[in-house]
């Protein structure tokens, strides 16, 4: 008989990003939840060419238990956006398009675009899109009301174990 | 570095599937954490297709029960639900143009009250599945064939901007 193994999900990030609208001044992101200290638009120029909506850095928190800091490989997650009544679609959303990067920064305000040797991903990209526009996108309006964004470290066991599955199914090469 | 892991404990997790009965697709959820699930057409340009969730009120620990979050502003009122996550994957159909896969290319999750209201709680979960028209679908047929759900509360922690 085939032995199938479950690993418990353990989040390490797990909140709602919504975007506040203040009386004066541009609307700015917000994360409501844990694990994320905090958010910002990205920027747009180098490294990542950021969008002018509908994309955000997340600063992973430091200083709590467990030390599950993301290597890039054992990243795992979900972005659920929630939806608004104004949409065209009541209760639907236009964003059609979640992406998520795992990045790093090295220093405040100094981002990099992929994970640094030692650190590990501490800061997580996220990007919102509508497809009818072709444009990233905030969770706002009729658009949507908020993303809920999960983030659990993979593979609970050994980090040096790997396994590469290549077809057909049930027949997997071991390196 | 140091960072934290809390576990994940599930209010609700099951599959909602759609068939035809008597001419009209009625919804099924099996699974655990819903009570009963309605499928509600509003007659707007395009038609509403709204599948409501009621939580389960026989959980231990009122486990079934949304809180309803802070107000905010002036006048004040209800924030954004603090602590539902829900994950909403499509099944794909054998039938849809791509076969396996599906049709729906956005879901819109939304906490709600039921009607009349209780005690403020949000008990209800609306989902609406939205095709590339854009119009809402269900996920049956070519479309797709059901939808896994999972909802938890994802309780703790703050703002943070």
């Amino acid at each position: 008989m085939s032995d199938y193994a479950a690993a418990p999900a353990q989040p390490i990030v797990q909140g709602l990003i919504t975007i506040v609208t203040p009386q004066t001044g541009l609307p700015f992101p917000a994360f409501s939840g844990t694990g994320v200290s905090s958010i910002v638009r990205t920027p747009p120029g180098s490294p990542f060419s950021g969008n002018a909506a509908g994309d955000y850095l997340l600063m992973l928190d430091e200083g709590l238990p467990g030390d599950v800091a993301l290597d890039l490989i054992f990243g795992r997650s979900f972005l659920t956006v929630r939806g608004s009544f104004t949409n065209v679609v009541h209760f639907g959303t236009s964003i059609d398009q979640k992406s998520i990067s795992y990045v790093a920064s090295t220093a405040p305000g100094v981002f990099v675009a992929s994970p640094v040797p030692g650190i590990g991903s501490n800061v997580v990209r996220v990007v919102l899109t509508a497809s009818s526009t072709g444009l990233a996108t905030d969770p706002v309006g009729s658009d949507g009301n908020g993303c809920e964004i999960v983030i659990w470290r993979g593979n609970a066991g050994p980090d040096s174990y790997s396994t590469n599955l290549t077809g057909p199914l049930f027949a997997p090469v071991m390196i | 570095m140091d960072y934290a892991a809390a576990p994940i404990q599930p209010i609700v997790q099951g599959l909602l599937t759609v068939a035809i009965v008597a001419g009209t697709p009625v919804p099924t959820f099996e699974g655990k954490g819903v009570s009963s699930v309605m499928r509600t057409v509003a007659p707007t340009v395009p038609p509403d297709i709204i599948y409501t969730l009621i939580l389960d009120v026989g959980l231990p620990g009122n486990a079934g029960e949304l809180q309803p979050g802070p107000l905010l502003g002036t006048p004040p009122l209800p924030g954004p639900q603090p602590d539902a996550r829900t994950l909403i994957n499509i099944r794909g159909s054998a039938m849809n143009s791509v076969a396996g896969g599906t049709s729906i290319v956005a879901t819109g999750v939304t906490y709600a009250q039921p009607t009349p209201g209780g005690d403020g709680g949000f008990t209800a979960v609306l989902l609406v599945f939205t095709d590339t028209t854009p119009a809402a679908v269900d996920p049956m047929g070519t479309v797709a064939s059901g939808v896994e759900i999972i909802i938890w509360k994802g309780l703790g922690g703050g703002a943070v901007a």
